[in-house]
């Protein structure tokens, strides 16, 4: 399953894909489905199996996730829960 | 042709520069971070990377405090109108450049306090005047890190030092200085940079920005405009986070892509290097003119007070005519006049009929000097 992450900027998205890629975390971006949010057009998908080494690094660089969807099988999206959200380390401001 | 007319904006570019801008006409050319395809991604990156190079340049942690401007004139004004309120004190000094000296005027009028600190004949602050000029009002101290007219450095780093004693704002007009002397936010205590991207930072014109310090508390800065940002599009409120609160439509990206490389040619030659060449030929210069009858130089000598502009005047021929003549008769271009600094020509001595400046850059040669010594010594004749 795939999972996709939202953040409240641009630069951030940017931020995160360098810092992901620059460890070889596989991710790609995408265009934030409509059904998620209108926030800021772009997030990052990845495969569920990195979601916890991408949001440990992630949040050891104080690049903040502000939410987080499983893409189901059926094509519709699925809010993570808050537990999995405490894996943020710090946020950025 | 001699190019000294630098401080007004700096030529030619590095050949990267046009390299930048037009590969992001030609192969990217979208609307950064607006639409989520590859080439609008493309665009966010180029603009994700320009503040990365400027956040290296100046020693700020968090990239997304640097905002996107049109010059340093737009970032003045969105940290002054932004932060200071009817009734606040503001200190600046009498170096300061129209695009310091007008918008505080004009808050002058809508009530707020405003000190102009005198300075030398040299242009130089004595740091001290700013302690003895603070009222329990005082919110703001603004200077500009080097006059355009004289390149007199003033003393940013002892008045940061004052600014975060009695926790005042300190806001530094870098317009001369950016990529021609070393600048860390968090060292010389300065808590807004404002910058142009198209002098010494080698971009071109259209680019500049506005660096937020680590103490500013961003929701007390109020945006200059509002508008769309990519971000939040549901909402029809302007978003409060960074970059975004500060930089609504589209911006000039082709711009940034162009300023992107003139960052990253100063990044890799080094803002000290680009400032020893420069100084070397600008201490070249003051020499010959000053062997030169009827000359008389403004400005300091030492060159830990300057940076490589000067300004001159030749007794009995006005500033136009001596720089219409360097041009016409020996293909050197320079700035006569006011130089947009009304209060600097005063605190000179040369107001109103100005000065002739002669500004360098990272291009100029020791040739050049030589031959505008020449050009000078004719004239004067």
């Amino acid at each position: 399953m795939k999972c996709v992450f939202i953040f409240e900027s641009i630069h951030r998205v940017m931020k995160a894909e360098k810092l992901l890629k620059g460890k070889g975390v596989k991710i790609s971006l995408i265009p934030v489905p409509r059904e998620i949010s209108s926030d800021c057009g772009v997030a990052i998908e990845l495969s569920e199996e990195l979601e916890k080494e991408a949001r440990l690094l992630l949040g050891k660089n104080k690049v903040c996730i502000l939410e987080c969807y499983d893409r189901c099988p059926d094509g519709s999206f699925e809010k993570k829960r808050e537990s999995l959200h405490e894996l943020d380390a710090t946020h950025e401001h | 042709m001699i190019y000294f007319d630098n401080p007004a904006t700096s030529w030619p570019k590095p050949p990267r520069v046009k390299e930048a801008m037009n590969r992001f006409m030609e192969e990217v050319g979208a609307n950064p971070g607006r639409s989520g395809h590859s080439l609008s991604i493309e665009a966010a990156r180029i603009i994700y990377e320009a503040r990365e190079a400027l956040s290296v340049l100046f020693h700020v942690k968090d990239s997304s405090r640097i905002i996107f401007t049109l010059n340093a004139t737009e970032s003045l004004n969105l940290a002054v109108k932004g932060l200071l309120k009817p009734l606040d004190h503001v200190i600046t000094s009498s170096m300061e450049h129209n695009s310091v000296m007008r918008p505080l005027r004009h808050l002058e009028k809508m009530g707020i306090e405003l000190s102009i600190l005198s300075c030398s004949k040299e242009g130089i602050l004595n740091p001290r005047e700013v302690e003895k000029n603070l009222r329990p009002n005082t919110k703001m101290i603004v200077l500009n890190h080097a006059s355009n007219v004289t390149g007199t450095l003033l003393p940013v780093r002892e008045v940061g030092k004052v600014a975060r004693k009695y926790r005042l704002l300190f806001l530094v007009d870098a317009a001369q200085t950016a990529g021609a002397y070393p600048i860390d936010l968090e060292q010389d205590g300065i808590d807004l940079l404002a910058f142009t991207g198209h002098k010494s930072l080698y971009g071109p014109q259209g680019t500049g920005g506005l660096a937020i310090g680590e103490n500013v508390n961003i929701q007390d800065l109020t945006p200059l405009k509002q508008g769309g940002t990519g971000s939040r599009s549901e909402f029809e409120e302007q978003p409060d986070f960074l970059p975004d609160r500060f930089e609504s439509g589209t911006p000039n990206s082709v711009g940034i892509a162009g300023l992107l490389a003139g960052v990253q040619f100063v990044l890799e030659k080094g803002v000290e290097q680009i400032r020893q060449n420069e100084i070397a030929l600008i201490n070249k210069l003051i020499m010959g003119l000053k062997k030169i009858p009827r000359i008389k130089l403004y400005g300091p000598e030492r060159q830990e007070d300057r940076i490589a502009t000067l300004s001159f005047n030749v007794n009995g021929i006005s500033p136009s005519e001596g720089a219409y003549r360097l041009e016409r008769e020996f293909g050197i271009l320079c700035r006569p006049g006011l130089h947009c600094a009304p209060a600097a020509h005063h605190t000179l001595g040369t107001f109103p009929e100005g000065t002739i400046r002669f500004g360098l850059g990272a291009f100029n040669t020791e040739e050049e000097v030589e031959t505008a010594l020449q050009a000078v010594s004719v004239i004067c004749k």
